[in-house]
């Protein structure tokens, strides 16, 4: 079994969000911040979202706060945030640390797995992406500056991947 | 000057027919540009420059070739002529124009052509000499001249190459220039930098970091705040995306494509370690002037105070966060490098002597000397040797401090009070020898340390360590923190600073502690330093040391100094009775001698206002530990400042009348009256 379905952080209410409950699922995991340049990139991670929720895609908001301090509200804050201004409906869990010390074992996995640009493993900058297989392998990590949108036939073809 | 309308007519004509000959048509762009600017009016500037970023657009040809030869010449019209710093940049079109010429020539222009004459003009800025009382200037015309309204501008994303909003707050003309030109300097090399198609683009990059630590070293004192310099270097580092390899490069037997990722990983590794070295050196270099309060914020909590600073401050430390936060990104290992630092520190300072080894004076004034240097030579000889491309261990230090700042929690849990001297001196002595080291930044963050210390480890074993120290080593801590300390102009900051040297004296050994306040009150240049020296020996001299002291709860300490209870207690009524600093004759003795010259100074022609400050101290004290002095020593005071009264004319009486009152409540209770 992978070791990304080990993986158990938890949600805005402190209870564990195991991904065990992943498996088979084709999975999208963004640090997200409220105050940032790239945060109308929820509105597009949700139409990604409810295209293909039915399919066995979907996605995971981790708020971090590391970035510019872009993200300072409180967990309940964030959730609000995103449902008022976005119509989030995907998983929002707890604010976390993606960086240093602190870093949630969500993302010291995921960094493992996939470096990022010149081969670093820290992550940049808020609404950098990783994009998970169905076997929960690391597929993909995208910067911030790759919209959603344009990930939708990578998704699409990770769909059809049979389990 | 010619009528502009036939320069422009000329300009647009040489776009066409001197494509051919590329030099002439620089030359041309050269000759009109200088033309204008000496003589022409605001409006037909606009005009000149507004056609030559459109000529440039509509010819991206020609941009790419002769692009990169108009940066100097464009930067000549950012001057007091053309700008009135006293007014919003957004409404002159000059500076609007220069920015969208230069936007033009970074997209078309050669890139690596252009990166070098980025970095040879950013290397080579000067700060212009202009006068602050201009009222005439012929800015103040072509302000006038100018349109109301605003362009639109900006704030689109962080990246803009047109965002001038970091001009809105106005500084003096020529740090405005200086500030306008480098940030139109620092976007242009980002862009072209960005624009470079290479295998090795650590060489561009090398270039690009030495030539902004230039820049960052020799313009630091010419800025009065240091945010633009931070945000410039911040914004580089975030921003910075690695040029692509060539397209069209052929891999065969040759240059296989195992030799191609090896070429690539390698270049990668270089531009991380580059990055790295110019993010640490960005943020210690610019802040080397600004405290960021690391040890405040850290007493405050101790003390349960709210911890404020200014938004000045503020904006600051948020920006200094940032170099944090981008650090971590860079997968710097910042607790590791941290580590590093301290084991050098150990290495410089582990074989100083004890005093025990010291066998005469003489030697025990070399040792004294040599611990002063020690770090000096250490960092001398480290920058000759250097050959790696590492990080600046005052960046490592600051981003120490910053990781408190910023979590509330220290970066290092165990800190031992040894380490933390070494870590004092080791960057605090070499601006004693040479200023470029002398960072307020740092010395705060390592004042926190020292606090850090002394107040997270067992109270038995900080002063066993202390005791362990080399006394050489233990007596420039506390010379250096009170040298730091008489200079700092924030009363609130530089009583931090003295409970820090009390509770220090409060741990190290009693001889130590006494040794170092005679020192003070014989040799120290600073008035101020012997007045805290006494104020210390009379809080140490009555309190006795607590019986909690080798108890490893550190939280009581923490307590009673939220009370400002350094530690101990007055008035103990135990029979054995054992103050910090016990007052024995021969001590006595010799701070008499101090009062003696003290007294001397007091009352020549030209006595400064500091020494009968001084002197009234000193009376004070002696009022309050009464009981414990030898009283023919106090007789003898009184009667030698009551003798020297007797002389002073009549016109200079006034400043010795609290000596007068004092001396009189001194005999007063000599003779038991009181």
């Amino acid at each position: 079994m992978s070791e990304f379905y080990k993986l158990a952080p938890v949600d805005k209410k402190g209870q564990p969000f195991p991904f065990d409950q992943l498996k088979g699922k084709v999975v999208l995991i963004v640090n997200v911040a409220s105050k940032c340049g790239f945060t109308p990139q929820y509105k597009e991670l949700e139409a990604l979202y409810t295209r293909y929720k039915d399919e066995g895609f979907t996605i995971i908001g981790f708020p971090c706060n590391q970035f510019g301090h872009q993200e300072p509200g409180s967990d309940e804050e964030i959730a609000q945030f995103c449902q008022l201004n976005y119509g989030v409906t995907f998983p929002i869990l707890k604010k976390t640390d993606v960086n240093g010390s602190n870093e949630d074992p969500v993302y010291k996995f995921l960094k493992s797995q996939k470096s990022g640009m010149l081969g670093l493993k820290g992550i940049k900058w808020n609404f950098e992406k990783f994009l998970i297989d169905k076997k929960g392998k690391v597929y993909e990590r995208y910067s911030s500056l790759t919209k959603p949108s344009s990930l939708s036939e990578t998704i699409e073809n990770l769909l059809k991947e049979v389990d | 000057m010619e009528p502009i309308e036939n320069l422009l007519i000329e300009l647009i004509d040489a776009f066409k027919t001197r494509r051919e000959d590329l030099i002439e048509l620089v030359t041309l762009i050269d000759i009109y540009g200088e033309e204008i600017d000496k003589d022409g009016t605001y409006d037909e500037k606009t005009k000149y420059i507004a056609t030559l970023n459109r000529l440039l657009e509509d010819n991206p040809d020609v941009a790419g070739e002769i692009g990169w030869d108009l940066p100097k010449g464009l930067l000549k019209f950012l001057s007091k002529d053309n700008v009135d710093t006293n007014k919003r940049l957004g409404t002159n079109m000059i500076v609007q124009g220069v920015m969208k010429c230069f936007y033009a020539i970074s997209i078309y222009g050669e890139p690596k052509k252009c990166l070098i004459t980025g970095l040879e003009l950013l290397s080579a800025i000067p700060i212009e000499d202009v006068s602050d009382n201009n009222p005439q200037s012929k800015a103040d015309i072509a302000d006038e001249q100018a349109p109301k309204s605003v362009p639109e501008e900006a704030n689109k994303e962080d990246s803009d190459p047109y965002d001038i909003s970091a001009f809105g707050e106005r500084k003096s003309p020529s740090e405005f220039f200086l500030t306008l030109k480098a940030y139109i300097l620092f976007e242009f090399i980002g862009a072209s930098l960005k624009r470079i198609s290479t295998l090795y683009p650590s060489k561009y990059l090398g270039a690009t970091v030495a030539v902004i630590e230039k820049f960052v070293y020799n313009h630091t004192d010419s800025f009065e705040d240091a945010l633009f310099i931070l945000r410039r270097v911040y914004t580089f580092c975030r921003s910075y995306i690695p040029p692509d390899p060539p397209k069209d490069i052929q891999l065969n037997e040759e240059f296989t494509q195992e030799m191609f990722d090896k070429v690539v990983e390698k270049e990668n590794k270089l531009q991380v370690k580059l990055l790295r070295k110019l993010c640490s050196f960005g943020i210690s270099t610019p802040i080397k002037t600004v405290n960021t309060n690391t040890d405040t914020k850290y007493y405050c909590a101790l003390n349960h105070q709210k911890f404020q600073i200014s938004a000045y401050y503020t904006e600051l430390l948020e920006l200094c966060c940032r170099f944090y936060q981008i650090a971590l990104s860079l997968d710097v290992d910042i607790e590791g490098e941290f580590e590093n630092v301290l084991k050098e520190c150990r290495l410089i300072y582990k074989s100083v002597p004890k005093e025990a080894s010291a066998v005469n004076e003489e030697a025990k004034l070399v040792l004294e000397r040599m611990v002063y240097k020690l770090s000096y030579t250490f960092e001398v000889q480290k920058a000759a040797k250097e050959k790696n491309v590492g990080l600046d261990p005052n960046g490592v230090v600051l981003f120490s401090g910053i990781n408190y700042l910023e979590t509330n929690q220290p970066l290092v849990k165990k800190m031992t009070i040894t380490d933390a001297v070494y870590l004092y001196l080791r960057f605090t002595t070499p601006s004693l020898y040479f200023k470029v080291y002398s960072s307020v930044a740092v010395e705060s963050v390592n004042r926190y340390w020292l606090w850090y210390a002394i107040t997270t480890e067992p109270l038995s074993t900080v002063k066993t360590e202390l005791k362990n120290l080399s006394v050489f080593v233990t007596k420039a801590l506390l010379q250096v923190l009170l040298q730091k300390n008489c200079v700092q102009v924030n009363q609130h900051l530089r009583m931090v600073g003295f409970t820090l040297i009390t509770r220090l004296l409060c741990l190290v050994p009693e001889t130590v502690a006494f040794d170092f306040i005679l020192d003070v009150l014989k040799t120290c240049p600073f008035p101020l330093g012997k007045t805290s020296a006494l104020c210390i020996l009379k809080d140490l001299s009555r309190r006795h040391t607590s019986r909690n002291d080798n108890n490893p709860e550190t939280s009581s300490l923490s307590e009673k100094l939220s009370k400002l209870e350094i530690n101990g207690n007055y008035n103990s009524k135990g029979g054995n009775t054992k103050y910090y600093i016990q007052l024995d004759f021969s001590r006595m003795r010799a701070v008499h001698e101090c009062c003696l010259q003290t007294i001397h100074d007091s009352f020549t022609v030209d006595a400064k206002k500091s020494e009968i400050l001084l002197l009234l101290t000193y009376l004070n004290i002696f009022i309050v530990l009464r009981d414990q002095w030898d009283k023919d020593l106090l007789k003898f005071v009184y009667s030698m400042i009551a003798s020297n009264l007797k002389l002073v004319e009549p016109d200079k009486f006034p400043k010795y009348r609290e000596i007068v009152d004092t001396n009189k409540s001194l005999n007063a209770y000599l003779v038991g009256i009181k």
